[in-house]
């Protein structure tokens, strides 16, 4: 039989599709019963498998430039499109435009050279909705090790997808009511029972000064203390020069605080110029007091170093000790360090940890902000 | 009259005769000062660096919200601080990388002046007999305090 004639006869490569016509003649082919039903049962197998294939999952095959030559009746269903309009189009009528020209230039790199492709990707459909999938490509090489077709696998995992991004918002959501609420308790405590203990005092004084009961400035003094405690309170819940003054003078306050408290002195440097939206400084500030309070309680040390730089399309928070470090596997994912991540994913930022036992930790935020 | 130096020495001394009486990793006098009554830690016995110097307590917080306020003594545990979500509060455990501590409330008067604490790097529960010896070296570290207390400030 030619090579020519062998591809008039079965004109496609696509799995299985020849399995019939295969086993109606193999009788008549092969004389070697015991071979022939080896033979029968594997192509059966085969076509099997197609089948099951093809119930699990949304399957194509593309030649080696990406033209479709295979969909199954889910690959229709989801994209919209009849088969007919499938099959020899180039695969990138399903495609979404929502990745990068980087993404898809790994993709075919990836698969050009033989290698199995698996990911994320959201395509569209022919009525212009978007769908995920989570994809599998499979490069089918020839002799040389050259492919010559891919078969893509794909699961739909849109409404995994979008659970995600849902659960990311209310995140996001979540972190902001409760930044809101500190805030109110922090002003509440500030100007309520604190202004109430303030004229207390006032009160107290006077009281005092004309000649009251000695009793009363012990009193006195139990009051101012009450005054600091609240203040105190106030000032650890949401501290109003947050809002007021912004992120470099209540980073200042909060690690003359700390130095005191923790004996730690710490470095701050410093090159904001103009205040970052409200969201932002929030999330810059609980990140160092996190990260710094993290530097209290296991990297022994005497001395930090933190700094937050403009760096024209982004902003920087940089948290470092030369401490005793840990590795990933032991503390790693404490909860301190993922509610860190989530909001620097909340601000569309990103946080990277740095840190090998007995050689410290850096811990840095970095968030886009637009430029100007 | 004790000079400032004289007095820290007999202090100082008080805390390692407690330190060695009750076999503790560190001891440490802490005093309440200022019209704000903020608690610093003056002297230790057993440190492992200087941090505990420069450690001012929140004022409610901690030590000072705890013994300093209810004017009791206190056994600490680093997990069950943990567990309260409050060990940031404890700088000085943080400081010296203590596990267990004990703390009481130091009188003058009926008024506290300030904490004297024993603490180990490892876990501990301190016997009867060996609070009863903390709170004796806390009564005679009250007795040089208060005596420094009552003279006028030499310079």
């Amino acid at each position: 039989m030619s090579e020519r004639s062998s591809q008039e006869r079965y004109p496609s490569e696509n799995i299985a599709e020849n399995v019939d016509s295969l086993l109606e003649r193999l009788d008549g082919q092969i004389a070697d019963p015991a071979f022939r039903d080896v033979l029968k049962r594997s192509l059966k197998q085969l076509a099997d498998v197609k089948f099951a294939l093809d119930e699990a999952s949304i399957v194509a095959v593309t030649d080696r430039k990406g033209t479709i030559q295979y969909v199954n009746d889910k690959f229709c269903k989801i994209s919209g499109y009849s088969r007919e309009e499938l099959i020899g189009q180039d695969h990138r009528l399903v495609n979404s435009g929502c990745h990068g020209k980087a993404f898809m230039r790994d993709l075919w790199s990836s698969i050009s050279s033989g290698h199995v492709w698996q990911g994320e990707i959201k395509n569209r459909s022919k009525n212009g909705g978007e769908y995920w999938v989570d994809t599998t490509i499979v490069p089918f090489v020839d002799a040389e090790g050259r492919p010559y077709q891919y078969l893509a696998i794909r699961h739909e995992v849109t409404q995994l997808k979008q659970t995600e991004e849902q659960l990311q918002s209310m995140m996001a959501q979540m972190m902001q009511i409760q930044e809101e609420e500190r805030r109110r308790f922090s002003r509440d405590l500030h100007d309520g029972i604190g202004q109430s203990l303030f004229s207390l005092k006032i009160t107290l004084d006077r009281m005092i000064s004309e000649g009251a009961d000695k009793g009363l400035e012990n009193l006195g003094r139990e009051v101012s203390q009450l005054m600091a405690e609240v203040r105190g309170l106030a000032w650890e819940l949401r501290p109003s020069v947050l809002d007021d003054l912004g992120i470099v003078p209540a980073l200042r306050t909060y690690i003359e605080n700390y130095e005191q408290h923790y004996g730690i002195r710490v470095h701050f440097d410093c090159n904001l110029r103009k205040r970052p939206n409200l969201l932002i400084e929030t999330t810059i500030y609980r990140v160092v007091q996190e990260a710094l309070t993290n530097v209290a309680k296991y990297a022994d040390v005497f001395e930090a170093c933190v700094a937050v730089r403009d760096h024209g399309d982004h902003l920087e928070a940089v948290v470092e000790d030369r401490g005793i470090g840990f590795s990933r596997e032991k503390k790693g994912r404490g909860v301190g360090l993922f509610s860190m991540e989530e909001r620097a994913r909340a601000v569309a930022g990103e946080l990277r940890v740095r840190s090998q036992p007995g050689e410290g930790t850096a811990v840095k935020l970095k968030v886009p902000i637009k430029a100007g | 009259m004790l000079s400032m130096n004289n007095r820290d020495h007999l202090l100082t001394e008080e805390l390692q005769r407690l330190r060695t009486q009750i076999g503790s990793d560190f001891c440490s006098l802490g005093l309440l000062e200022g019209y704000d009554r903020l608690l610093k830690w003056k002297l230790a016995s057993g440190n492992v660096n200087d941090r505990f110097l420069s450690i001012i307590e929140r004022p409610g917080r901690g030590l000072s919200g705890s013994v300093v306020k209810v004017g009791r003594a206190m056994q600490l545990n680093v997990p069950e601080l943990v567990a309260a979500r409050q060990l940031h509060e404890y700088a000085v455990l943080l400081a010296e990388n203590l596990r267990s501590a004990y703390a009481i409330p130091l009188f003058i008067g009926n008024q506290v002046t300030g904490i004297l604490l024993a603490g180990d790097r490892k876990r501990r529960i301190y016997r009867t007999e060996e609070r009863n010896q903390i709170a004796l070296a806390g009564e005679r570290i009250t007795q040089i305090v208060a005596e420094q207390a009552v003279e006028p400030k030499s310079s």
